[in-house]
């Protein structure tokens, strides 16, 4: 057709395999080992707190467009990005650190969502617990200040979902039930013990740990 | 006007359409990196304001001047909400627009053979099916950056120029499908300038730091004014590859005129992409951006809407193997 003549020759062809090499190496692609990025994602060394609505973390990895759409919609500026200091397969992708900042389930992120990696969730759910699973809250009860004598509860304050995720026993102590607890981080982030006696792990869903 | 003044003088008998088309080219390539800067700021000003941020919204000179345009208005966030996203993927109310390259990206990576997501980059394949690399040429803010690249280059008076094989882009575009495919990860988002202009800015208005696709584009633009001339978009973008595959059979061409054309290959010297406009080859690299339109000084380059010219026809009656081999030397100022 209307191409533009070139004569391919090897010279040509050299210099095209030194670009792609050159930007397969920059992208940091593991083509020549085993482990896919998807494995490695879910491999249980590097997990990171996804916002609320994402999908299996395998999935999340596949899915995620790197657009930054989930941070621009965040209403609490809680969402950060993971950066070139991050392993290869994550970088791009949304995480949050519930101690800097906690989620609260505003939504705001999965309904903005264009690709599918997070699935929208309405925030005014009855039954939130069903449709969010971010992670499970985990007391350390060595360090937690009620444990220890010096009654506190302000993990109980900060849950959203107190009396159900959240209980306070005698003498203010926190009882955890995971079958309510979505999460969010709200109580690490208010965790007045330092460091925090309370902990969001993420959740290992579609991970084989 | 100062402006037109400035430009006769440059230029005479200077087609006066052929201006206006670059005037709205550069005001759509302006209004792009402007949104690019407003949509984080935005965004930012949204969020700090539901979080009842007021120190917050007063600490930045940014956020400030966002408060002082939509405070007193009465729905703000009509204003503020309207538009989100980057060139990767823009939402504008309640349409979603995608990049094609983020599509074939996320549908190699997830195998997901149908998502709704695929939907969103109708719009810009339909363009592309008509216009060609209008995208390139028009909107791409990376390509803006990339043409003062050229345009320093061309001051600094660099003449090393490595050139490379045009069907680098297209390798590239296949290599990336390969590796997401077998990694089950999307690769040209860390690659592709117009998604890294929108992100990094993104990046440093939101949290005042930089990823690593700042320095790949630095490298990029050092590389071009150093290097190869316009090394991105000629030889490498798969982005721009997947544009032109989709802009083969495109119906708005760029012609020449035999008759009025007195080979001075002002055309050629302008062309951005290295295209050989004067031969009438256009190929499927040319984004329609007009600039040999606007360098030819006898009208002999005009738009033409139609079918696509069938074979290899080399429109000024030379030989097909081309007019600007046979032609050495550089035209007269």
């Amino acid at each position: 057709m209307d191409e533009e003549p070139r004569q391919p020759n090897r010279r040509e062809a050299l210099k095209s395999a030194a670009v792609v090499s050159a930007l397969a190496a920059f992208t940091r692609l593991r083509l020549g080992e085993a482990e896919s990025h998807v494995e490695a994602a879910t491999a249980g060394g590097t997990r990171y707190l996804r916002p609320p609505g994402a999908i299996d973390e395998a999935e999340f990895v596949r899915r995620c467009i790197r657009c930054h759409k989930c941070g621009e919609n965040c209403t609490n500026s809680c969402i950060r990005f993971v950066g070139p200091e991050g392993p290869p397969e994550a970088r791009g992708t949304p995480y949050i650190v519930p101690r800097e900042k906690a989620c609260i389930l505003c939504s705001k992120c999965n309904n903005g969502c264009p690709s599918g990696a997070l699935r929208p969730v309405d925030p005014e759910h009855p039954r939130i617990w069903e449709a969010v699973d971010m992670g499970r809250a985990h007391l350390d009860e060595n360090i937690c200040h009620s444990f220890l004598g010096y009654i506190c509860g302000i993990c109980v304050r900060a849950c959203p979902l107190a009396g159900k995720a959240l209980r306070a026993d005698l003498w203010e102590k926190p009882i955890l039930d995971p079958d309510y607890c979505v999460g969010c981080g709200l109580c690490e982030q208010a965790c007045v013990h330092m460091p925090q006696a309370i902990r969001v792990r993420p959740a290992a869903r579609g991970v084989e740990t | 006007m100062i402006l037109r003044g400035w430009l006769s003088r440059r230029r005479r008998r200077w087609p006066g359409g052929a201006r206006k088309v670059q005037v709205l080219r550069r005001t759509l390539q302006l209004l792009v990196l402007a949104l690019l800067f407003a949509i984080p700021t935005l965004s930012l000003y949204d969020n700090l304001r539901n979080q009842r941020d007021e120190v917050g919204i007063q600490s930045r000179w940014d956020t400030r001047l966002v408060h002082r345009l939509v405070a007193d208005l009465e729905e703000p966030k009509a204003l503020t909400q309207a538009v989100r996203g980057s060139v990767w993927t823009f939402k504008a109310g309640e349409l979603v627009i995608s990049d094609p390259l983020a599509v074939v990206d996320f549908v190699a990576a997830s195998r997901v053979p149908w998502d709704r997501f695929l939907i969103t980059a109708l719009l810009p394949v339909l363009l592309s099916l008509l216009l060609g690399r209008v995208f390139c040429g028009w909107l791409c803010p990376a390509d803006l950056l990339f043409e003062l690249a050229g345009k320093a280059r061309n001051w600094a008076g660099i003449k090393t120029d490595v050139t490379f094989s045009r069907g680098t882009k297209t390798a590239v575009l296949a290599a990336g499908v390969v590796a997401a495919v077998i990694l089950g990860n999307q690769v040209f988002a860390e690659i592709y300038p117009p998604r890294i202009v929108g992100a990094e800015l993104y990046l440093w208005i939101t949290f005042g730091t930089f990823g690593a696709g700042a320095w790949f584009f630095l490298a990029l633009i050092a590389f071009e004014i150093f290097v190869s001339r316009r090394f991105w978009c000629r030889y490498v973008c798969p982005g721009g590859a997947l544009y032109a595959l989709l802009g083969r059979y495109r119906l708005l061409r760029l012609e020449v005129d035999p008759v009025a054309c007195t080979e001075c290959r002002l055309c050629n010297v302008s062309c951005e992409l290295g295209l050989d406009p004067m031969g009438g080859r256009f190929g499927q690299d040319c984004n329609n951006c007009g600039l040999c339109v606007r360098a030819c000084g006898h009208d002999a380059l005009n738009w033409r809407l139609g079918l696509p010219p069938s074979g290899g026809v080399d429109r000024l009656g030379h030989p097909e193997s081309g007019v600007a081999a046979a032609t050495p030397g550089e035209p007269a100022p």
